[in-house]
């Protein structure tokens, strides 16, 4: 069940989502601190060229360099002189590896990795590590604000209505638990056996590649614009990174389990499963982004609806909204006065 | 007939009221907040459910027809913000947000939502779409997105029944273009305001303008038209249009008639076709000229009226995307010169050009003037001239 039993409201106002003051204060007092889960180490197999990616102004360079995956500046990028004022923030890029995802800091100064990361770090190694091979990974730069896309991970409201081709029905309230916590939130989903279509496939796969899969479904969100989760035989990650007020960037990297089986039916159910996977996430994403910039277009219309509210069942919004607003502060007209604070979040779990 | 003025007159806006932020705020609540603005047309919205999107000033609006009634609603749903629908027309018999799947009703109340026992406590009337007033003349839909707006009739300044009668169903729907223009509104208005511009700009469409003695202009509060008698020169295109016109079983108007509503609403009538233009602002120097033409609906059935109706139709479209194109082209140099940093001397209005005058004053007279006289170089325009001033040519 959900810990809330009433609806919430939304603690940021929709300037929030498109203002280029809180942009910046996000940029400086949210992000630069944080780290980013940047690249995979499956991605950069024996890969010569590098590749490069641009997070908050500054232009990295990744690239392979014997068993990891390097990241520096691109000093030659000329986006780098443009740039200048972030690159003269940098001390020192650290970056560490967790299973095989890449994660970076910008800021030397900054909490490390296992601090960051929480009690989840030895959760993600393990989901993350040698027994998970890439299925598909992509970038897709979205006309909507960071959060709108962190929002939308963080609840399972809109499956019936935006996910027809994939996830199709979101579940009942028994079957989902919420938790919280000062750095992130988790959502777990156990479903009793249906014998479904699907379900049977599934077990048909894991007991052919020799592989036992978690029934649950787990999905964890590392604040402020991380999260991973696990369904089955297939596991992902995901970053958001912020390009300006009104748009941003969503990661994906997904993997899918490799089992042990060896031989023609082992091979031709490892290349099934790819397929399915990647034909099943490519369809979840290009679902997710025909709806998301609509949801941008409302949020930053001149007038508002009545209304507008958060179900019990998007909690986990509340929590991502009032993580925000404590670290940020909420632009004008909302003042604090109006935010629900600390304690009446306390009082609602 | 000719100009109701007999001198050239003073640009009474200065070039910053063109270009600046201030003053594209206060026109924005001054004149456009309260106005009504054609966004549609009935056949957009004809049958049981249709609905169609459009963006006024910003707001994204959904037209939606339920029992026979033509409805406008926010196009934003009031639960977590989306637009209802991303889609710029289709049918749905409930209002329905693309997110959560939310319902609402034909009073924009919420009808359902799924999953409801997650939003307890709920109390009733707290949710819901905000709904805006619609009238139609004729084929036209007009929205205002005040809650308490002036009254339409006013607005059209006692042309209603003429706009009725001029989009009524005896016109078919030709073609509709929301052209974006890099230039201020005011920029896109006042070229509709004059025909001085036609032997430069138009040189595929329009070609000339007419002689003074065969323009009539009248000015009124809110509205100015402006009329021109069949011209002599012009005799075959008439011939032509006359033709197609028997072919079709209808009377070709030969007159050309245009009316300007202030602030951004323009109608035009010539032989057999008519349209409809409003112009709204999106930026300083951004606005979407959103065009509506009509062709004359024919009463023949024969094989030969609908021959002429095809010509009508290609030629029409052809013309009239032209005439567009050729406007567009100009308009942003238009602009570029408003934003320039110097101004040449002088900056003066032709008789012929005296609607643009009388939309000045009105801009000005509605709280929205950044006047040429508060600029520290304006010097009064040269006294009336009586025989002509040195214009040059």
């Amino acid at each position: 069940m959900f810990q809330s039993d009433t609806h919430l409201p939304h603690v940021l106002p929709p300037a929030a989502y498109s203002s280029t003051e809180q942009f910046v204060k996000e940029q400086e007092d949210l992000l630069w601190s944080s780290w980013h889960c940047l690249a995979t180490t499956a991605e950069f197999p024996r890969r010569e060229s590098p590749e490069t990616f641009t997070l908050l102004g500054v232009p990295l360079r990744i690239h392979r360099k014997g068993t990891k995956v390097e990241i520096t500046i691109d000093e030659t990028s000329f986006e780098s002189k443009q740039r200048s004022k972030n690159l003269s923030r940098i001390v020192e890029i650290r970056q560490e590896h967790v299973g095989q995802l890449v994660f970076v800091s910008l800021d030397g100064n900054g909490p490390s990795l296992s601090e960051h990361l929480g009690g989840e770090q030895s959760y993600l190694e393990s989901l993350f590590d040698h027994r998970w091979a890439p299925c598909l990974s992509n970038f897709r730069e979205l006309p909507c604000n960071w959060k709108l896309l962190m929002e939308n991970v963080l609840e399972n409201y809109h499956l019936e209505e935006v996910h027809t081709s994939t996830f199709k029905h979101y579940p009942p309230p028994e079957a989902c638990e919420h938790s919280m916590c000062s750095r992130g939130s988790a959502y777990v989903e156990v479903l009793p056996p249906s014998h479904s279509h699907l379900e049977n496939n599934a077990g048909i796969i894991s007991r052919i590649l020799n592989v036992r899969p978690d029934p649950a479904y787990r999905h964890v969100v590392i604040y402020p614009n991380f999260t991973a989760g696990r369904m089955g035989l297939f596991n992902w990650a995901h970053s958001v990174f912020p390009v300006t007020p009104e748009k941003a960037i969503n990661a994906y990297w997904f993997f899918e389990l490799t089992g042990e089986c060896r031989g023609v039916v082992g091979n031709i159910t490892k290349l099934g499963l790819h397929h399915w996977g990647r034909n099943f996430f490519q369809t979840l994403l290009n679902e997710d982004a025909a709806v998301l910039p609509g949801v941008q277009v409302g949020m930053t219309a001149p007038s508002r609806p009545n209304g507008g509210l958060i179900s019990a069942r998007e909690e986990r919004i509340f929590h991502f909204q009032n993580h925000i607003a404590e670290r940020i502060g909420v632009p004008e007209p909302h003042s604090r006065k109006e935010l629900v604070s600390k304690q009446k979040w306390s009082e609602i779990c | 007939m000719t100009f109701t003025s007999d001198t050239h007159l003073p640009q009474l806006l200065s070039a910053e009221a063109y270009t600046s932020h201030d003053q594209f705020g206060r026109e924005s609540t001054s004149l456009f907040q309260d106005a009504w603005h054609c966004v549609a047309q009935t056949r957009d919205l004809h049958k049981e459910g249709a609905f169609k999107t459009v963006s006024l000033l910003g707001h994204p609006l959904i037209l939606w027809r339920t029992k026979g009634e033509i409805r406008c609603y926010l196009n934003v749903c009031s639960h977590r913000h989306c637009l209802l629908t991303g889609k710029s027309k289709g049918t749905m018999p409930l209002l329905k947000c693309q997110y959560h799947g939310w319902e609402y009703d034909r009073e924009g109340d919420t009808k359902r939502i799924p999953d409801a026992r997650s939003f307890r406590p709920l109390a009733p009337g707290v949710l819901g779409l905000r709904q805006y007033q619609v009238e139609t003349v004729g084929q036209l839909i007009f929205v205002s997105l005040s809650a308490d707006p002036g009254s339409l009739d006013e607005q059209l300044g006692g042309k209603r029944s003429y706009l009725e009668d001029l989009f009524s169903d005896r016109w078919a729907p030709l073609l509709t273009v929301a052209q974006e223009v890099n230039a201020n509104w005011k920029v896109l208005a006042e070229n509709v305001l004059e025909g001085y511009h036609l032997e430069e700009v138009h040189k595929n469409t329009f070609k000339k303008f007419a002689p003074a003695d065969s323009c009539h202009h009248s000015l009124a509060d809110r509205v100015t038209t402006y009329t021109e008698v069949p011209l002599e020169e012009n005799r075959r295109v008439r011939q032509q249009a006359d033709f197609f016109a028997r072919l079709m079983n209808v009377r070709a108007n030969p007159e050309y008639h245009h009316v300007f509503c202030y602030p951004n609403f323009a109608a035009s009538r010539m032989t057999l076709f008519n349209w409809a233009q409003t112009i709204l602002p999106v930026a300083p120097n951004k606005s979407v000229s959103y065009w509506q033409i009509f062709y004359l609906r024919g009463h023949s059935k024969t094989p030969w009226a609908r021959f002429a109706a095809t010509v009508i139709r290609r030629h029409g479209r052809k013309f009239f995307k032209e005439a567009m194109r050729e406007d567009g082209v100009v308009m942003p140099g238009v602009q570029a010169g408003m934003a320039a940093k110097e101004q040449p001397s002088g900056g003066l209005i032709s008789a012929r050009e005296e609607r643009i005058f009388h939309f000045q004053q009105f801009v000005q007279q509605h709280g929205a003037n950044s006047s040429i006289s508060d600029r520290p170089d304006f010097e009064p325009p040269v006294a009336v001239c009586e025989g002509g001033c040195h214009v040059p040519e």
